[in-house]
């Protein structure tokens, strides 16, 4: 078992109102899962993935990772706890402009306690993986959306996680870029990464193993 | 990890070139200032450091007083002190007199007149100790017809030869042998002797007993001390052996005092009467270090505004960063090398400015900067120090704005209006920041109209077109030798009558002393003939008939002195206040009657208007006008036609040199010579003026950039209000609103002050101008014009964008 939520609720209050974001979630995961979160905007999709992501609190229940409870759990363990055992990957890619490819790759290796030796051998090994070797000193503005989603994909790989949480990671490609973005997904999940991405696309949800329906932060399926 | 921040810092500036530029610049002017601040106050506070054992060093300031009220206080004492103080006083282990005059010199081979000749005593070498070069300092002093002179002067009258041994002449003829060589004085003494020569002199042509008494006020006293002792301890020591020696029941009621200052106070702290040279204020030169800080505040808060709203704008990068691990800590670090980079690259430029810029700084503003501390390690240490804690604390809220962003909302990429409280500290240093400028603009706009009301304030008398002509000093003579006075007159007359053939001269006077001259002759009281004394500063002026009508003063009474040799000797013309204070109602009271003053009995013949013979800081005194010729030195003046001056003067120096062949003819305007006394106020005001518009400039580019930001910031609000309707006027009023209101605030808390410091300001002079809140309304109008004009400028750059495509964009 990676990680399990048991009800839980999140909420903001508005005019003396409270609206619910996240209603009685319960959802358990296993390592090598790839599960697909999929409802209309505003359902609370993305909400529930930084819940799982630590990014966001939430107001009641419970949160399982790796026998550690999240919800018991101080901000400083909380974020060294996603900090090791967590990648993200976006949208809208968020590469770090002044960045090159090569350092937004070294990026996440720079706050965790690498040698400089041990840092160019990873990247360098990513580099390779993902076969951009050739575009490791350009800009982010140099590469086409598809390319900078696979850095993306892969910085959120470099610190080697157990788990990627994407938030859809195809919204702003084209059908063909999305398609190897997928298939990459694919191809980690059978190396082994546990991977839980948010969309819109059926098609996308398809490589998925199991796919989540939110409605109104409540789980319908 | 700190290579990797420093390559990243570098992007960052490049990406934004705009406001990094703006950051380095104002950063650099604002250094570039306080390093030549720094340069300049230290030169004022590094006065008479040449002297070995400065800190033993102290000059005595006399001060007499009579029914506890002062009746003279200054710098010139008596000469008796000198003469026992370092017998009776065991830790004081040298005194020394000095006695100025301005003599003419003369070698073999030149002849210099109005030299700087002190006449001291024999241990002046070891008080100020360390400037010999050359000679014995125990026997260079000793005696009679002995003189050290400095370094120049013995290069300019005996080039390279060796000048010890050598014999020059002073005035009338005395022979003087070199015994000795001291250095220059630097810029940096109030002490500026160029010829050291003996009181001895004096004694050995009679002119004064070699026993000095107390009672009189015409020499400098300076004494060391055989270690540092405390002000108080010397003052006391003196002060019991004045009043064992002068007791006041003997000396008619009169009591003596001294007050000890240590010689390196005297540049910035010391105004008694009779200074040495005009002295610089402390208080100016703190009003210029508050300005420095001033100027480096508004540099620091240019820094903090930029940084904190570009921090904003990296809000991504942060939150980016934060979920791929980044601690608070580790970005925090990453900011802080990025401001210390930026602020660190300002310094080069800044150094780049001052080396290009001091020497056209000094000439300007007629100032000596000092940049001696840069070779001393304590100061970088302090520099160091002082700095980093400087580029922290400016660093330190940008950080925390820059890393408290919320992780979720920022890589959502929402904008973060900057929370109320953020808002709230940048809108209060734009305050702090138009507050500094207001404050500096009212005060620049004040010192300005002093400075120009006192030099064109009506003095009563008219300086214009009087030139003033050096006497001749080889015809000195003591006063009471009448038979060699009486040929230095009888030469004048003669000058003067040549003088007044030529149609286009219109008067010719002689004076002992000239408007803007510290005036020789002194009194603390005078009385009718059938009254009481009356106490009271009294100067007396020796002049002649022609003097009124040269300076065209007014008489109001009576009639100016007659040219009849008989019976000028004991007629007085006296002004107004002279009137008030021997209790006449009106002017015609005065005339005929008769008054005691020293020990003369005098009859008044005229009333003249009170007129300035001083700068304007010093209020008018009674002064009393004998028809007297200068027995030594003295001035001849000529009233000159404003056309054709050239050859009129060309015509006065044809005639001195035909009267006056042995002495050199040296003449100077009498305005120019009375508008030096306003150097000092002048000067500070032109510093005043550069560092304002200086701090209007630094600020200005803050502001600048700030608006910018904003105007990125609303471009859309813009854009969809001028979808809706909203014309050129209410965008420019939607975008300077927020600004009209800050320096609106920012001018009612910087008047209120500014009025108080400058009121205090205003307090050093006697006559002086009337503040008004018209001037407080136009720097706050100037400094809202310039805002605004900046803000046009924006606003003109947007209303060029088509409002659709901005809004498209979105």
């Amino acid at each position: 078992m990676l990680l399990q939520l048991n009800n839980i609720f999140k909420w903001v209050n508005s005019g003396g109102q409270r609206i619910f974001l996240l209603k009685d979630i319960n959802l358990s995961v296993q390592e090598g899962e790839f599960i697909s979160i999929m409802g209309p905007s505003g359902s609370g999709k993305s909400t529930l993935l930084n819940v799982i992501g630590m990014l966001d609190n939430f107001d009641e229940g419970e949160y399982h990772f790796l026998n550690e409870s999240v919800h018991t759990l101080k901000e400083k363990h909380r974020a060294n706890l996603y900090k090791e055992y967590i990648g993200f990957v976006f949208q809208s890619y968020h590469l770090l402009d002044e960045l090159t490819v090569k350092e937004n790759l070294e990026m996440p290796l720079l706050y965790k306690k690498y040698k400089s030796s041990e840092r160019k051998a990873m990247v360098a090994d990513m580099l390779d993986r993902f076969n951009i070797v050739g575009k490791k000193d350009l800009f982010p503005a140099q590469l086409s959306g598809g390319q900078q989603q696979l850095v993306g994909v892969a910085r959120a790989l470099i610190a080697i996680p157990k788990l990627i949480l994407a938030d859809e990671p195809t919204g702003n490609l084209n059908s063909k870029q999305s398609e190897e973005i997928m298939e990459l997904f694919k191809k980690l999940n059978k190396e082994g990464v546990t991977i839980i991405q948010v969309t819109h696309s059926e098609k996308n949800a398809a490589y998925g193993s199991r796919i989540i329906n939110l409605l109104d932060g409540r789980k319908t399926s | 990890m700190l290579k990797n921040n420093l390559k990243l810092a570098l992007r960052v500036f490049k990406r934004e070139k705009f406001f990094t530029a703006i950051n380095i610049g104002g950063l650099a002017i604002g250094f570039a200032t306080c390093i030549l601040l720094l340069g300049y106050v230290y030169f004022e506070f590094s006065y008479e450091n040449h002297i070995e054992n400065v800190d033993q060093v102290y000059r005595v300031i006399t001060k007499r007083s009579k029914n506890e009220k002062v009746i003279q206080e200054g710098t010139k004492g008596p000469d008796r002190l000198a003469q026992v103080v370092s017998d009776e006083v065991p830790f004081i282990d040298y005194a020394t007199r000095a006695y100025f005059e301005p003599c003419l010199v003369i070698s073999e081979y030149k002849k210099y007149a109005d030299q700087k000749v002190y006449w001291v005593d024999k241990d002046f070498l070891k008080i100020f100790k360390g400037t010999l070069i050359a000679g014995d300092p125990e026997t260079a002093l000793d005696g009679a017809l002995k003189m050290v002179i400095t370094a120049s002067k013995a290069y300019a009258l005996f080039r390279n030869e060796n000048p010890i041994g050598k014999i020059v002449k002073v005035n009338e003829g005395m022979p003087f042998e070199i015994t000795g060589v001291v250095k220059d004085p630097p810029a940096n003494t109030h002490f500026k002797y160029e010829y050291l020569t003996t009181l001895k002199t004096f004694v050995y042509y009679n002119w004064i007993p070699e026993k000095g008494n107390w009672n009189n006020n015409a020499y400098y006293n300076y004494i060391a001390t055989n270690d540092t002792h405390s002000k108080k301890t010397i003052e006391q020591a003196l002060n019991n052996l004045a009043l064992s020696r002068v007791k006041p029941s003997d000396n008619d009621g009169e009591k003596l005092e001294f007050i000890v200052q240590p010689i390196k106070d005297i540049h910035l702290n010391s105004s008694y009467s009779d200074e040495i040279e005009v002295n610089g204020s402390l208080n100016q030169i703190y009003i210029i270090i508050g300005i420095g800080v001033a100027i480096l505040l508004i540099v620091f808060i240019n820094f903090i505004n930029l940084s904190t709203t570009l921090s904003i704008r990296k809000a991504k990068d942060t939150g980016v960063r934060k979920t791929f691990g980044a601690s608070t800590y580790q970005l925090k670090i990453q900011y802080f090398v990025e401001a210390f980079l930026l602020n660190i690259s300002a310094l080069l430029p800044a150094a780049i400015l001052v080396f290009m810029s001091h020497s056209f700084i000094e000439e300007t503003f007629n100032i000596s900067l000092n940049f001696s501390m840069l070779l001393s390690p304590i100061f970088w240490l302090w520099a160091i120090v002082i700095f980093s804690i400087c580029v922290f604390l400016v660093s330190f809220y940008p950080a925390f704005v820059l890393t408290s962003v919320n992780v979720t909302t920022a890589i959502k990429g929402k904008i973060i209006r900057g929370k109320s409280s953020n808002t709230y500290i940048k809108k209060g240093l734009l305050v702090g920041q138009f507050c500094a400028s207001i404050f500096l603009t009212i005060g620049a706009y004040i010192v300005y109209q002093q400075v120009h009301f006192m030099e064109n304030y009506d003095l009563g008398i008219n300086n214009n077109q009087v030139l003033i002509l050096q006497g001749p000093t080889t015809l000195n003579a003591a006063w009471d030798d009448y038979d060699k006075v009486n040929f230095k007159t009888q030469k004048y007359n003669l000058f003067k009558q040549e003088l007044l053939k030529n149609p286009a001269l219109k008067e010719v006077a002689s004076c002992f002393n000239i408007p803007g001259q510290e005036n020789r002759f002194r009194y603390n009281s005078v009385r009718l003939k059938e009254g009481e004394d009356i106490q009271s500063k009294i100067e007396l002026r020796h002049v002649d008939e022609g003097f009124f009508p040269v300076y065209e003063a007014k008489i109001l009474a009576g009639g100016n002195f007659e040219k009849d040799e008989k019976r000028q000797k004991n007629e007085i013309i006296i002004n107004d206040k002279a009137r008030k204070l021997l209790g006449f109602n009106t002017t015609k009271d005065a005339i005929g009657a008769s008054i005691i003053l020293g020990n003369g009995e005098w009859k008044i013949k005229g009333v003249t208007a009170n007129f300035h013979m001083k700068s304007l800081s010093e209020s008018i005194l009674p002064t009393f006008f004998a028809n007297r010729h200068p027995n030594e030195f003295g001035y001849y003046l000529v009233k000159l036609d404003p056309k054709n001056l050239s050859k009129q003067i060309a015509f006065i120096k044809s005639t001195w040199e035909e009267i006056y062949p042995e002495d050199p003819y040296l003449t100077h305007f009498s305005d120019t010579y009375f508008n030096q006394q306003y150097l000092k106020y002048k000067q500070f005001g032109a510093i005043f003026n550069a560092l304002t518009i200086l701090a209007i400039l630094i600020a200005n580019l803050g502001l600048v950039a700030m608006i910018s930001l904003t105007t990125t910031e609303k471009l859309k609000e813009i854009s969809v209000r001028r979808v809706l309707g909203a014309n050129n006027k209410a965008v420019f009023v939607l975008m300077s609103k927020s600004f009209i209101k800050l320096i609106i605030i920012a001018g009612c808390i910087a008047a209120p002050i500014a009025w108080y410091f400058l009121k205090n300001w205003l307090n050093n002079f006697a006559y002086k101008i009337e503040l008004h809140s018209t001037e407080f309304i136009i720097a706050v109008a100037l400094i809202l014009t310039i805002a605004l004009c900046n803000i046009l400028y924006f606003v003109i750059k947007v209303l060029k964008h088509n409002p659709a495509t901005i809004i498209r964009e979105e």
